[in-house]
């Protein structure tokens, strides 16, 4: 449904002519239809970017971009109208991103009218209603400002929006995680709902690796800009191969005070470098407990290990 | 054990245009000498609220509107605001979620530590520069004497986040609040800081009030734990018996909403249905009550009385008394002859 091959997005730095920051550095993923493959890793990693430049918000540098056996890498903006629909995306911050000054079915409606599937909002007012009931929404809700409404009734309106225009791929970045614990499960579930009941091809990005796990058919781990490591969910826990991995998995506090739930040794230690200058070779090496001469001079190529499990590590056997 | 803190009966509210936000609803609560207590809850639980209460550093509109929090011989809440300068910040010490915004941008962090014990310590200049770098060693910050000089804009979070940790033991304080201090960061970074705490923590003695929203990091963290929901406290135990003989069906929620990472896949989350109360107008029986998947019609009319089970572990439940019915009832088995 959606295939990503070697995508690269470099963004300028202000003020210095010449310097790139390698936010994405050749990324590549496909996702079968109603299949979510999961992205996670640190701030800095590069998984919104990759996001952002699948739908074509941003430019890719390079790389190539499949929607549906539909080349869209290079389409105009104009090119690109007809086949939006198709892809969506929920964002994180449900405030920022719904206009305060617009009421829920204005808000909501305004996918259909961009596409000319209504004039008005008038009438889209079935379609919408449909929709906010399908989210959990009742039409006394229609009329309301999104200030009036709790951050995860909010997120339902981002979710009833990019639903609308019923969507073949949706796209999810942190969409949880502005929300109190006890709600990001309401709307985990809903979104497990649609998939279940429209077949919808999920890209779901957190940092909670937790919930990506738990929602997710298959995982991929990002740092710095690359894929590190790319399997089946149950996999990435069991017999994560990436040093990386391993370190982010020992990272993740769990909610059980039993002894066997502790787990003794450090996980990563220092920061992210900076990905105007990134280390040369493994992104990863200057961090990794594992790192050998040939890191800092050849960059390791994903390769699979057995069963679609895919890794790009010099030290994984 | 000895009490380094006891708070009782804690009020706080936050007078608005829209009207009294009653935050903090009769919360009590002791911390032990030595001990990590976490207080867990979601946004709007009150959690944070109370810890500016102890700190009094409720900003304009915010209001202690009865109850003590008593510090060793003193009421920190009809203390005059002048002597309570010279606990806070000192003896009683504070780190925030975000650290960029706690911290002067114009200054160096050695500096801004620096300044911490020019206000509460008699240390001349080059003893009180000697004492940043053993802060610095202490939470660490690597090559201190450069660091010494560095801007916080040069710092990543984590760095950061650090350099706030060793102001607030400048002063050997003996009560370290933590509100979400590792919220904002990644959790490689939570980790090296939830280590340095731990370390901190069992080598200087003391007490530390760890607020979190994330029960796994309670778990690492803490020996014992607050619940807070809707501006009171629901349950309160240690780690075990928060975590393992759960007596409050928000807890219970809690628990059953957030994926493990060594979990099975594959089965629903058990999400809690709706939203916390408006504290505008708090409801009058249990605050959880509209929320509770085994409320009965007492639970939106009395608010639960705190029910012991065991000299640690209290719950605010009405399914935990003794005339409880047990269908339907998580805890009919656990309910105590005296309740």
């Amino acid at each position: 449904m959606l295939k990503v091959e070697n995508l690269v997005k470099h963004f300028p730095v202000s003020g210095k002519r010449g310097a790139k920051v390698h936010a994405v550095d050749g990324v590549t993923f496909d996702i079968q239809q109603g299949e979510t493959l999961g992205l996670v890793g640190e701030s800095g990693c590069g998984k919104s970017t990759v996001a952002r430049t699948v739908i074509r918000m941003y430019e890719p540098t390079a790389g190539r971009i499949e929607l549906d056996g539909t080349d869209i890498t290079s389409l105009s903006q104009r090119e690109l109208r007809p086949i939006r629909p198709q892809i969506q995306m929920v964002f994180q911050d449900p405030a920022s991103s719904l206009n305060s000054r617009m009421t829920v079915d204005e808000i909501v409606a305004e996918p259909l009218i961009a596409q000319r599937v209504v004039r008005s909002v008038r009438e889209g007012r079935d379609l919408v209603r449909e929709i906010l009931e399908a989210v959990g929404l009742s039409k006394e809700h229609m009329g309301r400002y999104p200030h009036e409404f709790s951050g995860g009734q909010r997120q339902r309106i981002g979710i009833a929006r990019a639903l609308i225009l019923d969507p073949k791929v949706v796209i999810a970045d942190e969409a949880i995680s502005a929300l109190d614990v006890s709600v990001q499960a309401q709307v985990i579930n809903l979104l497990q709902d649609f998939q279940q009941e429209r077949g919808i091809t999920y890209l779901f990005i957190a940092h909670d690796l937790a919930m990506v796990r738990h929602v997710s058919d298959r995982v991929g781990v990002m740092y710095l800009g690359a894929l590190v490591e790319l399997c089946d969910s149950e996999e990435i826990y069991r017999n994560p191969l990436h040093p990386y991995t391993q370190g982010l998995l020992r990272a993740v506090p769990i909610a059980d005070p039993s002894p066997s739930a502790r787990r003794g040794e450090a996980s990563i230690e220092g920061d992210l470098p900076s990905p105007i200058n990134p280390p040369s070779g493994c992104r990863f090496r200057t961090r990794c407990p594992l790192a050998q001469e040939i890191c800092a001079t050849v960059v390791p190529e994903m390769r699979d290990v057995g069963g679609g499990h895919q890794v790009a590590c010099h030290m994984v056997a | 054990m000895e009490n380094v803190l006891e708070i009782d009966d804690l009020h706080t509210s936050f007078f608005t245009r829209h009207g009294e936000v009653q935050a903090v609803r009769g919360v009590s609560f002791s911390l032990a000498k030595g001990e990590i207590l976490g207080v867990v809850g979601e946004s709007g639980s009150g959690k944070s609220v109370t810890a500016m209460s102890v700190m009094q550093l409720l900003g304009r509109g915010g209001k202690i509107t009865g109850g003590s929090v008593r510090f060793g011989d003193t009421d920190l809440v009809t203390l005059p605001e002048e002597q309570l300068r010279d606990v806070r910040g000192a003896r009683i010490s504070m780190v925030f979620q975000d650290p960029m915004s706690s911290l002067n941008p114009l200054i160096t962090v050695g500096k801004q530590v620096q300044e911490m014990l020019d206000t509460h310590t008699q240390l001349s200049k080059a003893e009180a520069k000697a004492r940043v770098l053993e802060l610095f060693a202490l939470v660490r910050i690597p090559e201190p004497e450069r660091r010494y000089d560095s801007y916080p804009h040069e710092f990543s979070g984590g760095m950061r986040q650090r350099v706030m940790i060793a102001m607030a033991l400048a002063c050997d304080p003996e009560v370290l609040i933590a509100d979400e201090p590792t919220t904002a960061l990644d959790v490689t970074i939570q980790d090296q800081i939830l280590r340095i705490l731990r370390r901190l923590q069992a080598e200087l003695g003391m007490s530390v009030v760890f607020i979190t929203h994330d029960l796994g990091v309670v778990a690492e963290l803490c020996s014992r734990v607050i619940v807070m929901y809707g501006g009171t406290i629901v349950e309160e135990g240690t780690l075990d018996e928060i975590f393992t003989h759960t007596a409050h069906p928000y807890t219970l929620g809690l628990l059953k909403s957030v994926p493990r990472i060594d979990g099975d896949r594959g089965h629903r989350l058990e999400s809690i249905p709706g939203s916390p109360p408006d504290l505008l107008d708090p409801p009058k029986g249990c605050p959880f009550a509209a929320r509770c998947e085994f409320a009965r019609n007492i639970c939106s009319e009395t608010p639960p009385p705190e029910v012991r089970l065991s000299e640690t572990h209290t719950s605010r439940c009405h399914l935990l008394a003794q005339a409880a019915p047990s269908e339907n009832n998580p805890f009919a088995e656990m309910r105590p002859a005296h309740a």
